[in-house]
């Protein structure tokens, strides 16, 4: 059973973590503290926010004790994460996912922190949000989709390509046709690091959403055949490709793109799919619910939730 | 899910023999040049080997050496014709995983055969051998068996004659500007004996969650990889830990990771901060079991051979006076 957290309010107390890599700067974590403002609600940074330890934001139990600590305090309604980058699927050993579970709130991140977003999910049993990390936040219209979102107990806005992206809006759909199911996903190459783990997403029936960022043809490609490979391709029910800034060939040789690979492979499971879905961990990207039940339309490009992910 | 090899009985190929056909296949990634293949050719027919070129050896398509259906087609020809005694991947690169589903199980089980390869080609060795038995060898590639004469040399010990490999030395060390890190670097003393199994670590994490999941239990594991970033190899380390594929290992050999630097893999940019030595380091320190960094089993150019499935030692010793790394193959790989 999946437990739907309390919408946000206007002062809502939100902590902002750092999983994963360290936010760029002190200022970096001061203009998210504007942003968080900005929506209504009150930042509360987490005390390991800003530590240095290599390209992590200190120690795995550092990082894990910050969203301890955000989780059991009553006082806190909402957790952001601040910044992507690498390490959140190491603190995941030293989460106490009991204890997490009675404490939902409304938590909300992408990119490696795509790994939080499965593991709490699964192990925490609460519908959570794929949403930017709050330090690349740089657009008007994203706070106000951030705010909307997280403080909405309606059933949420239909998802469509986006006209700020490509002014004429276009989707892909390599194979056709609609799905229901439960929404899940996320950064592709964080999925595929939970593959074989107990936290891993489930994927059978599911409706599932992809994103990446900065990454080669080929790895994307090792990916969806990791997925290929465990079976779950012809169990999967629809397909959203979302975001996909900076992949490309990069120095590998591969002349085909992503899009041909991961093309090739849905139609030869038949699983309705339609690429360039405003999801992702930029400004431009709507935030996605996970957990809650929707329909995809591939055909037309759409994704329509079937009920709200808050109360 | 799994299908475990400990309930199967490991198969020896027979040993390569003068007279003996080869094939040459490309499962994964296309030979950059065709000519390339002239001198390994040279050096086959000096061990008296006759090379079979598989149909599509020089196909091209995007970065995979034609399609899958073709590649998987050269492999399977070459297991069901009994005439070809071993299989000899020309290249790794990538596509090597998209060819398991494709395979002629039931012909691979029925004509054990030498097949050989690293990097990519891992999948094919860690999938035929955990779903048959079979004895596959972590080794050098066609195009690659002559780059250093210590590749050579353990490429004919592991496949050419039928005495146990034994205990592996080190290439010939540079006697200035050695290369780094040096070749048995103790991260956790112990001693081990085990089954050997392993290979390149980007593929044994590809095979994560499916049917071909590697099987660590009691086992001397190995990995190694190319060109990955620090944080990268970190969370393909994490993803294994996570799994519990080191809980129960015997010892972990940590090959060369050659050219796993910050900024090395045109993708993610991360803090130059952290080299993957400090990442393992930090995880193996006080292991339950040995762990040696730095051999050479990847992909430079020296590169030993290491038969999967076979009973091997592994000593690391370590005090403050001196220390001692064995690594010992106890059994023959082949049958006569």
């Amino acid at each position: 059973m999946t437990t739907k957290p309390e919408a946000l309010k206007k002062g809502s107390r939100i902590a902002l973590i750092s999983p994963a890599s360290r936010p760029e700067s002190v200022q970096a974590v001061a203009r998210a503290e504007a942003v968080v403002e900005k929506m209504g609600f009150k930042p509360v940074i987490a005390k390991h926010a800003l530590t240095i330890n290599g390209y992590l934001a200190g120690t795995d139990q550092e990082r894990a004790q910050d969203i301890m600590d955000a989780f059991l305090d009553d006082s806190i309604a909402g957790i952001f994460c601040l910044e992507g980058g690498f390490g959140s699927i190491k603190t995941l050993a030293h989460l106490d996912f009991s204890r997490i579970k009675k404490h939902p709130k409304v938590f909300m991140g992408s990119h490696e922190n795509t790994c939080l977003l499965t593991a709490l999910q699964y192990q925490g049993g609460m519908v959570v949000f794929h949403g930017p990390n709050i330090c690349s936040v740089d657009k008007v219209e994203c706070i106000s989709e951030i705010k909307q979102t997280l403080a909405s107990t309606n059933i949420l806005p239909s998802i469509t390509p986006s006209l700020s992206t490509f002014p004429a809006g276009f989707h892909h759909t390599p194979f056709a046709g609609t799905a229901q199911g439960i929404v899940i996903g996320g950064n592709m190459n964080a999925l595929a690091s939970l593959m074989g783990t107990k936290y891993s997403a489930h994927f059978t029936n599911k409706i599932v959403f992809f994103c990446e960022r900065s990454e080669r043809n080929d790895i994307i490609e090792r990916c969806f055949t990791n997925l290929h490979l465990a079976g779950y391709l012809k169990r999967i029910a629809g397909i959203a490709f979302g975001e996909f800034p900076d992949c490309g060939p990069k120095d590998s040789a591969s002349m085909k793109s992503y899009q041909d690979i991961l093309s090739e492979r849905v139609i030869e499971h038949k699983v309705p799919t339609t690429f360039n879905m405003p999801i992702g961990d930029s400004s431009f990207s709507r935030v996605m619910p996970i957990g809650i039940k929707a329909k995809l339309d591939a055909t037309n490009g759409k994704i329509e939730f079937a009920e709200p992910a808050l109360v | 899910m799994n299908t475990s090899s400990e309930t199967l009985p490991l198969v020896k190929p027979s040993v390569l023999k003068r007279g003996d056909k080869i094939g040459i296949v490309a499962p994964a990634s296309p030979s950059f040049e065709e000519g390339k293949l002239e001198f390994a050719m040279k050096r086959f027919s000096e061990l008296g080997l006759i090379p079979v070129l598989g149909d599509h050896l020089f196909d091209s398509l995007g970065d995979l050496a034609g399609s899958d259906k073709d590649r998987a087609s050269d492999l399977n020809k070459f297991f069901q014709d009994k005439q070809i005694k071993a299989i000899l991947a020309i290249r790794g690169g990538n596509g090597s995983a998209r060819l398991l589903p494709l395979l002629d199980w039931d012909a691979i089980a029925a004509n054990p055969k030498i097949i050989m390869g690293y990097s990519d080609i891992t999948a094919l060795l860690l999938a035929i051998h955990q779903k048959t038995g079979l004895v596959t060898f972590h080794g050098p590639t066609a195009s690659s068996f002559f780059e250093s004469p210590y590749t050579y040399e353990y490429f004919l010990k592991a496949v050419m004659q039928q005495d146990p490999i034994g205990e592996i030395a080190d290439p010939k060390p540079k006697e200035w500007a050695p290369d780094y890190p040096p070749t048995r670097m103790i991260l956790a003393g112990g001693q081990a004996v085990g089954q050997i199994t392993g290979g390149c670590l980007t593929l044994i994490k590809q095979l994560m969650g499916t049917r071909y999941e590697i099987e660590t239990e009691n086992k001397i594991l190995f990995i190694e990889d190319v060109s990955e970033e620090p944080h990268s190899i970190d969370r393909m380390i994490t993803q294994l830990d996570l799994a519990g594929k080191f809980d129960h290992i015997k010892g972990l050999i940590i090959g060369e990771c050659v050219g796993c630097k910050p900024g090395a893999n045109k993708r993610e940019r991360m803090s130059l901060s952290v080299s993957i030595e400090r990442i393992f380091k930090e995880r193996f320190t006080d292991f339950h079991a040995p762990v040696v960094y730095g051999m050479r089993l990847g992909h430079s150019s020296e590169k030993m051979t290491l038969p999967l499935g076979l009973k091997a030692r592994l000593v690391a010793n370590k005090n403050k006076q001196s220390s001692n790394v064995v690594l010992s193959i106890e059994e023959a790989a082949v049958s006569p």
